[in-house]
């Protein structure tokens, strides 16, 4: 693990945002126009401070995310409808990285900005408007380029590793508490840091882990599983690295009340009677009491501890524990609470095996939006789940059946998808498919035609998606 | 970057050496900020050595790597650092979180030098900290320092991940069971999407700002109202005792944070409790208990601690919090009367005593014992604040204190809150050697105001020894006999001005010249004609005073 490279260099952001605005003037004004001039004066102040200070820049789309002279540059909430229309153009015109050598004057920017517009407007291919840049000898543009399979899949064990080591980091400790020995803190602020590192470079492929469930160690997993969610979305709204750090520890330790619930209790394979959901309930309070006899206060324990009792408490009081004075609940909590009841509800349980459908867990979720889980935190976890959930076995319009494999922000409909049957019906090995790809009519290749449960017919996610 | 060595270049012997010198700095540098503050010189000169062997380093290179292995430290293949011993040895530091390379490269900036040193020069034995070097590192994203750490000591063996994957794939997807899927996915109706998405809009972005504002207020008061909910309901989930605890783990966090409001607010709500007749018995002795250990000497030693460190809260806040403090809060309290130096600490204790001292009187007035003068005139001061007379008698014992700022002290308080009881002690002090307490001693009767207090102003004067004080005594004890503008006083004045005088005319002078100006003072016009005659004496010194005092009367002040 590196130093995470999010961006530093002053003004990155603006820079991006600054490009966004110049090409959303482009696309209603002509580059003559007073409007264009003056974005693109702001844009080459920009720029050309950078360059003095850089010699030359490189702006790159990798993923969802641009790097600046291979830094990831950290996006503010307020610029991020910008950041995605960038990123969507790069993405139609095929634009993965644009370099600039030299300070740029109206001129360059003027014939680069038209020439942009112009292949998304008349869907020119990206030779065309390499060809047309190679004019400007000082912008070169490099083709949108996927990751060659050999370094997706150093990518994916290494995400792996993290994804394994939050699990048995979380056994660890919960054998510890039982057996009364001491819980290193260390260690967890070190997986939850991989955690959030991962998260900032590959958010979905760390996503995807978490649509794999074990039904034996269900706990274990599921705890993982709310980190990774949590910080997911904590990331999405803008949390800086600590607070990242501090929700994804906080998150992992959600359940530590469930260490006193009796094993028969938590493993009933019927339906809990009243009298097991009594203790069931009180989970939350027994997990303040481990929290707080585990660690010495400091902030960190005071918003961990609030999150263990105020995980399972709706917005609108409803929910346990019950309380004598009401208050709103804790940001962190809220975040905890929609990541721990959409892994629950998408989890095999021992005393419901078969586990929800990821859209329908979020539909049921959404019905009850306004008095359970924070509305705008909600719609900000449903943006970041997107439309076919990672482990979605989807229908193409090929007749294949596939797992939804990766997510993409821009294309929300057309993730990339891991072949698990042919046209035939005839099982095939996972050959990742992208269903952004066009044919020579400039026709998607393949489209989602019907989302089905992939636990009806036992298809084991664990094998495509590890 | 250019200029960073790659694996056909062959590192030189003065860059080796170079690299050795940063390293010895590094060494160097973890001990002497574990020594010196930062703004001491031996500090800063450090720094600006181990600077300069970076810059060394950098003017044949870009970057200095440095692969790191138990016990040794390698350039390169060439190793630059070797030690076997477990203490103080910088590459098991590095290499037992798990970093395996580190990078320095050119430009890098002091203070990032300086943070990185820092963070090396922490004692990781210590159980409070909880960050090892790869978070810390990680904290801080320095911009010209990067490494490489792994992660792999996190899980107890590689075969965990393995196994664990293993056992999640053993159950593999039966082709049968996927041939099912795709037939019924040709029957069933086509529906592509069922989660709808609803784009962000800039007013979602603007209403998260508000609600990432809103985050970082304080969250203890939650907190505690968290901890209260749980007491509620002890009696079903968690016992007593723990809660108990929580408290006051809690508090002592909360009051070494100086954050007082909150714990008053605790306060409050523990006295609610405490007080509320349906309280579950048990309950109200939870209440009681972490009530007490608000007032323990431990949390009034913790406080000391805060009003020592100058830490700046409100007055009238860390007032009310006393005010709710329980009687065992006094002894500890005096305590911080002898062990605090600043004036402002000290000015703080003293009014937290003057709210909490009439909880327990017995130890104050036990402080007024105490080996130290200062923390007895503070208790004096704090029972005269209080202002309770039934004291008095205590505190005129300490009117024979060796320190004259203790007597001056019980002299006060005796004239403020003294009545006849306390006359004796007073007039006892107007023979005391030093003349501040003298006349402290008159000050105090003229604040009695009785005619006790008045008579043994009257009888000093009249006393032969009187003539033998000095002018300046004389005076006041006239200005103090002038508080009393009554009949006697006026006779009493005239008669001294109008008496014979045959002997030591001198000082005889002086007594008349005091009393002409305590006449002055009285304002009583028929003092005019013997006044007027005064002014003719001999005497200069009686010759002015009557003068001013007729001025005086004249102009009716």
């Amino acid at each position: 693990m590196g130093n995470s490279q999010v961006i530093e260099i002053q003004n990155a952001a603006g820079l991006i945002n600054q490009f966004a605005i110049i090409l959303r003037t482009a696309n209603i004004h002509s580059t003559n126009n007073v409007a264009f001039k003056s974005a693109a004066g702001k844009f080459i102040e920009i720029i050309n401070e950078m360059i003095a200070h850089e010699n030359s820049i490189t702006l790159q789309l990798r993923g969802d995310y641009f790097y600046l002279n291979d830094t990831r540059v950290r996006y503010a909430p307020e610029y991020v409808l910008n950041f995605d229309f960038l990123a969507g153009m790069f993405r139609k015109t095929e634009v993965g990285a644009i370099i600039v050598k030299k300070e740029l004057s109206l001129e360059n920017v003027d014939f680069f900005i038209h020439s942009l517009v112009e292949a998304d407007f008349l869907h020119e291919t990206f030779d065309v408007l390499a060809e047309k840049m190679s004019r400007v000898s000082i912008i070169e543009l490099k083709r949108l380029e996927e990751i060659s399979n050999e370094e997706d899949l150093n990518v994916r064990r290494m995400v792996r590793k993290t994804y394994f080591n939050s699990i048995f980091y979380v056994k660890g400790v919960f054998n510890k508490i039982k057996s009364g020995e001491k819980v290193d803190v260390r260690k967890a602020k070190r997986v939850v840091t991989s955690v959030v590192n991962t998260m900032i470079e590959h958010e979905q492929i760390l996503l995807g882990m978490t649509a794999i469930k074990d039904y034996d160690e269900y706990t274990y997993y599921h705890c993982a599983n709310v980190s990774i969610l949590s910080v997911a979305l904590g990331q999405r709204l803008g949390l800086n690295r600590q607070m990242l750090i501090d929700l994804g520890i906080a998150s992992l330790f959600h359940d530590l009340g469930k260490i006193d619930v009796p094993h028969e209790v938590l493993n009933k394979p019927t339906k809990l009677e009243d009298s097991d959901w009594r203790i069931i309930k009180k989970h939350p309070i027994w997990g303040v009491k481990s929290m707080l006899k585990i660690r010495d206060i400091d902030d960190f324990t005071i918003r961990a501890a609030l999150v263990a009792f105020e995980h399972h408490m709706n917005t609108d009081h409803s929910g346990y524990p019950q309380v004598k004075d009401r208050h709103e609940l804790d940001l962190f909590s809220r975040i905890v609470s929609i990541a721990d009841r959409y892994d629950a509800m998408t989890s095999a349980r021992v005393y419901s095996k078969t586990p929800m459908k990821s859209d329908k867990a979020l539909s049921i979720l959404m019905e009850a939006d306004h008095s359970h889980l924070d509305p705008l935190l909600f719609k900000f976890f449903i943006n970041m789940i997107g439309v076919y959930p990672i482990g979605s076995l989807v229908k193409l319009s090929t007749n294949e059946l596939g797992l939804v494999f990766e997510n993409d922000t821009e294309s929300l409909f057309r993730p990339r998808v891991v072949l698990i049957s042919d046209s035939s019906g005839n099982w095939i090995k996972g050959q990742v498919v992208d269903l952004r790809e066009k044919n020579e009519k400039n026709e998607y290749v393949r489209t989602i035609t019907m989302t089905m449960d992939p636990r009806k017919y036992n298809i084991n996610l664990a094998e495509y998606l590890l | 970057m250019a200029g960073t060595l790659n694996q056909h270049e062959t590192i030189v012997v003065e860059e080796l050496d170079a690299a050795r010198q940063v390293i010895e700095g590094l060494i160097k540098a973890r001990k002497v900020l574990r020594m010196y503050p930062d703004t001491n010189p031996v500090y800063r000169k450090n720094l600006q050595d181990i600077a300069g062997k970076f810059s060394d380093y950098f003017n044949s290179r870009d970057s200095l790597v440095l692969r790191v292995a138990r016990n040794d430290i390698y350039v390169e293949s060439e190793s630059v650092y070797n030690n076997t011993e477990k203490q103080d040895n910088l590459a098991l530091l590095f290499f037992k979180d798990g970093i395996r390379e580190l990078a320095f490269h050119k430009d890098m900036p002091e203070e990032e030098l300086e943070e990185f040193l820092k963070i090396i020069s922490l004692e990781f034995g210590r159980e409070t900290i909880e960050d090892d070097i790869v978070t810390l590192l990680w904290q801080k994203d320095f911009k010209h320092i990067n490494y490489i750490a792994d992660d792999t000591f996190l899980t107890e063996s590689e075969d965990e991940e393995i196994n664990a994957i293993k056992g999640l794939k053993q159950q593999a997807t039966d082709p049968v069971d996927l041939k099912k899927a795709y037939e019924d996915s040709l029957h069933e109706q086509e529906s592509a999407t069922s989660v709808p998405i609803i784009p962000l809009t800039a007013e979602d972005f603007k209403l998260l700002l508000t609600i990432l504002e809103k985050d970082s207020e304080e969250k203890l008061d939650t907190f505690f109202g968290m901890l209260f909910e749980i007491l509620y309901d002890s009696e079903r989930s968690v016992n007593y005792e723990d809660i108990v605890f929580f408290f006051m783990k809690s508090i002592e966090y909360t009051v070494s944070s100086a954050k007082f409001p909150i714990i008053t607010n605790v306060l409050v709500r523990l006295k609610k409790i405490i007080s509320d007749e349906d309280t579950d018995p048990e309950m109200r002795r939870s209440a009681i208990k972490i009530l007490l250990f608000v007032s323990s000497s431990k949390m009034i030693s913790l406080i000391g601690t805060i009003l020592a460190s100058e830490r700046k809260f409100e007055h009238s806040v860390f007032q009310t919090f006393v005010r709710l403090l329980d009687k065992n809060a006094v002894p500890p309290f005096l305590n911080l009367l002898v062990d605090l130096q600043s004036i402002h600490a000290r000015r703080m204790v003293i009014d937290a005593l003057v709210s909490l001292g009439p909880k327990d009187m017995p130890s104050l007035i036990k402080g007024l014992n105490h080996s130290q003068w200062y923390v007895i005139r503070n208790i004096i001061y704090i029972l005269r604040q209080i202002g309770d007379k039934s004291v008095l008698e205590h505190i005129a014992k300490a009117a024979k204190h060796e320190d004259v700022r203790v007597r001056r002290e019980v002299l006060r308080t005796l004239g403020e809150l003294g009545d006849e009881r306390v006359l004796d002690t007073i007039k006892d002090c107007l023979q005391d050697d030093d003349s501040k307490i003298r006349i402290a001693s008159l000050n105090a009767l003229g604040q009695v105001d009785s005619p006790s207090a008045k008579k043994i102003v009257m009888d000093q004067i009249s006393h032969s020894s009187f003539h033998e004080r000095k002018i300046s005594e004389k005076k006041e004890f006239f200005k103090t006999l002038s508080l009393w503008n009554e009949k006697d006083v006026y006779d009493f004045c005239i008669q001294i001005m109008t008496r014979k005088t045959f002997w030591k005319r001198s000082q005889q002078h002086e007594t008349k010249a005091c009393a002409a100006e305590c006449l002055g003072m009285l304002g009583n016009r028929d003092a005019l004609p013997v006044l007027n005659k005064c002014k003719a004496s001999r005497s200069k010194l009686l010759q002015e005073s009557s003068e001013t005092a007729i001025k005086r009367i004249e102009r009716g002040k």
